[in-house]
């Protein structure tokens, strides 16, 4: 028993403790830099999808409605909004493509009825999104996504009126 | 003391064990949280890339005059009827050409008739690594 006592050094305790500290702090700076670098990620997906989703979603109902010069700029309750019109049925229909309260939104109504851009559908969180016109037939959109990251894009108008 | 150095000899093992399985286990980590930035910054560029070709490709397909219009919107590239060359800063912000971290560089492939072909080549100026590549071709209309 006083043989096993005498054995025993302080040593034999602080140096397992130290090196489990060593390797807690060690895991707890891994982890910290993996979640910096997920959260870095993370972020920059989220902005490069949110500019992406919205002038890829533009330039898609471009094409898709691009017929008889069906595009045009216009200002509904004091908001700049990019509208597309087309026949169905032979009945007009004009979409509405606006940035309200923060949202991009997207207005399908029949060209006759009253518009209210507060009904409109939501698309994506947005800042600000602008449409200019930049030639006959050039069309430029810009937008401002909710981190400020400005994208822009430029689309030509192939059909004639 | 022959007990004594076998139980060290013992907790010295456990501990190199350890530290390599700790060490191995980091190293995969970090290389992959660095390959995780590299493929999102990737994306990024490749993003933009296409973005500011399809730019270029409407600019291009617009009216008769489209070396014009590149001028108009780009007043720091090289345009040529031959080739231009847009140089972008690493922000891709249009820019001169000693600014220059990416380029894109549009080629006519081909002039029949009433109708024109582009080939559009998004590039890293420093290594020439090809981010995005795309054709585009324009038609002419006949006019009365």
């Amino acid at each position: 028993m006083k043989l096993k006592t005498s054995n025993r050094h302080m040593i034999d305790i602080v140096f397992p403790l130290t090196l489990f500290f060593v390797f807690a702090a060690s895991a707890l700076i891994a982890l910290i830099l993996a979640a910096n670098l997920y959260g870095n990620t993370a972020d920059r997906l989220q902005i490069n999808d949110q500019g992406r989703t919205v002038l890829s979603y533009v330039s898609e109902k471009v094409r898709q409605s691009d017929t008889g010069g069906s595009m045009e700029i216009s200002e509904v309750e004091g908001i700049p909004c990019f509208t597309l019109s087309a026949e169905y049925n032979n009945t007009g229909y004009t979409t509405y493509i606006y940035e309200y309260d923060g949202m991009l939104k997207e207005l399908f109504i029949r060209s006759n009825a009253q518009v209210s851009l507060e009904d409109g559908m939501d698309i994506t969180e947005i800042r600000s999104f602008s449409v200019n016109k930049k030639g006959d037939n050039l069309y430029q959109f810009t937008a401002i996504d909710s981190q400020g990251n400005e994208s822009s894009l430029l689309i030509s108008e192939r059909s004639e009126p | 003391m022959k007990r004594v150095s076998s139980r060290s000899s013992l907790l010295l093992i456990e501990i190199i064990i350890a530290i390599l399985i700790f060490s191995v286990a980091s190293a995969i980590c970090l290389q992959l949280f660095a390959k995780s930035h590299t493929l999102s910054k990737q994306t990024e560029e490749l993003d933009i890339a296409v973005r500011e070709a399809v730019s270029v490709s409407a600019l291009l397909t617009d009216g008769d005059a489209p070396e014009e219009n590149l001028a108009r919107f780009y007043p720091y590239a090289d345009i040529t009827s031959d080739s231009s060359v847009i140089y972008y800063d690493a922000a891709f912000q249009p820019c001169e050409r000693q600014q220059s971290y990416f380029q894109m560089n549009i080629l006519p492939s081909s002039r029949q008739d009433r109708i024109r072909a582009y080939t559009i080549t998004v590039c890293k100026d420093s290594n020439r690594t090809t981010i995005y590549r795309m054709e585009t071709t324009s038609y002419e209309p006949l006019r009365p």
